[in-house]
This record gives structure tokens, C-alpha cells and sequence, in this order.
């Protein structure tokens, strides 16, 4: 009997416990917002587009909760591409944080520093992106 | 050695951005481990008017990605799904894609 009782108390703990973890995995992994960025580099500007990313644009980024996952260049780039994916927590938390990015200081003295001879990017395509329940990167 | 990524992008037939991102789940996202494949993560638009679904996939090299998409088209379960999923019209208007090598900076590599 005391075995039996024993056993019973401790499937209901475990339940207990497994349902606070389910809940837990569930507020500590939400759904982020993605958006998917692609620069149409100036003619000849690619590369310092490229190096101004690596060098100061990323680090401000993070400062303002921008959390790039990954920058690529295309492997044939006749269109003169730089790409990119960030993550944000969520649409409105997206526009506060370029608005925030925008106005830094540190990035507007880096961006005319580098835009003495002109802009090195054209224009961007922008895309925000819900990532699907299957996703690796949620 | 980095490796090569790719990026698609599908827009969707009118009414079909559900079918795909379904037949995604249950037939390609499984099928690609299995020709060397690996999808970093997937999404759809939030703009209902853009109507796409995007993915990221990871190759060896580009002279492997080639290879694995033939691999790919040619897998018997592939082809069964796509038949399948496709007795009413083809689900995408319009696929692009890039090949992408990741820069030195880049958190995915």
C-alpha cells in the first residue's frame, strides 16, 4: 500500500512538474518576428556596405535588440546584393528598435563617416516574416 | 569551411500558401535531411499581399547544392507528394532563390 501510495504521489509530481515545464519552454521560447532585408548596393559600394556591417552596424544592432542570425552575400551577384535576417520580439518591438537604432548617435556618425563620396545603398527590400511551427529558428 | 546557404522565396497561387506551407511540413522539410539538406528556418509573410513562403537551406558547398536538388526531385516520395499536392493547378506562381555564402560576421556560418 505504501509502495502504491508513494508511486501515485510521485506520478502526480512528475505530471505537475512536466505540465510547469511545458509552460515554462512555452514563456521562455515565443514566437519571434523575422525580417528578411535585402541591400541593393550602389555600384562599387558593396564591399564597404559589407565592412561597415562587420565593423559598427551589427554592434548597434544588438544594442537596440536587432539580433541579426545571419549575413550573406550572393554566390553570382550581378544585382549587387548584401542579405540579411534579424530578429526582433515581435512587430511593434521591430519599429521602436529601428526607430531607436535610427537615431543613435553612434550609428548616424557612422553612416556619414562612410557616405562622404555617397550612399552606399540604393534602396532595401524589406520583409517581416512569421516563422512557421515547424521552423528551426522560432 | 563556410557553407553555402540558400535562400527561397515562393509566392503562392491565389489560396495556395496553406497547401504549401503543409506540403512543406509533411513531405519536403523531411525529405531534404535525406539528400544532404538541412532548413535553418522557414516563414511566411506577414504582408497577406506579398502571399509567400521562405526558407533557408544549407548546403556543403554550391557544387553539392546542385547535386542534392537533383537528388531531391528525382526521390520518389518527392515526386509522390508533389503529384499529389498538385491535382488542382501548381501551388506556386513564381520561386526565386538565391545561392548566399555567409560573411566573416555572420552568427549562421
Amino acid at each position: 500500500m505504501k509502495a502504491s501510495h508513494l508511486l501515485s504521489f510521485l506520478c502526480g509530481a512528475l505530471a505537475v512538474l512536466g505540465l510547469g515545464m511545458v509552460g515554462q519552454s512555452k514563456a521562455e521560447s515565443p514566437k519571434h518576428v523575422y525580417e528578411l532585408r535585402v541591400y541593393h548596393a550602389n555600384p562599387g559600394k558593396l564591399q564597404a556596405l559589407i565592412t561597415r556591417f562587420g565593423t559598427g552596424t551589427d554592434k548597434i544592432f544588438r544594442s537596440h535588440n536587432i539580433n541579426s542570425i545571419g549575413y550573406w552575400v550572393p554566390t553570382d551577384n550581378p544585382q549587387n546584393l548584401f542579405i540579411y535576417v534579424v530578429e526582433h520580439p515581435n512587430k511593434a518591438e521591430a519599429d521602436k528598435n529601428w526607430e531607436a537604432f535610427n537615431a543613435d548617435p553612434a550609428w548616424t556618425k557612422l553612416k556619414s563617416e562612410t557616405e562622404t563620396s555617397g550612399a552606399l545603398t540604393d534602396h532595401v527590400d524589406r520583409t517581416f516574416m512569421d516563422p512557421t511551427d515547424f521552423s528551426r529558428l522560432k | 569551411m563556410s557553407h553555402v546557404y540558400e535562400l527561397r522565396m515562393y509566392s503562392a497561387n491565389p489560396g495556395k500558401l496553406d497547401a504549401i506551407v503543409a506540403r512543406f511540413r509533411d513531405h519536403a522539410n523531411p525529405i531534404l535531411p535525406r539528400h544532404n539538406m538541412k532548413c535553418i528556418a522557414s516563414w511566411t509573410t506577414q504582408d497577406n499581399n506579398k502571399n509567400m513562403f521562405i526558407y533557408i537551406v544549407e548546403h556543403e558547398s554550391r557544387e553539392a547544392a546542385a547535386k542534392n536538388w537533383d537528388a531531391f526531385r528525382a526521390d520518389t516520395d518527392w515526386k509522390h507528394a508533389k503529384a499529389a499536392s498538385e491535382v488542382d493547378g501548381p501551388l506556386i506562381a513564381v520561386a526565386e532563390h538565391y545561392f548566399m555564402d555567409p560573411t566573416a560576421f555572420s552568427a549562421i556560418k
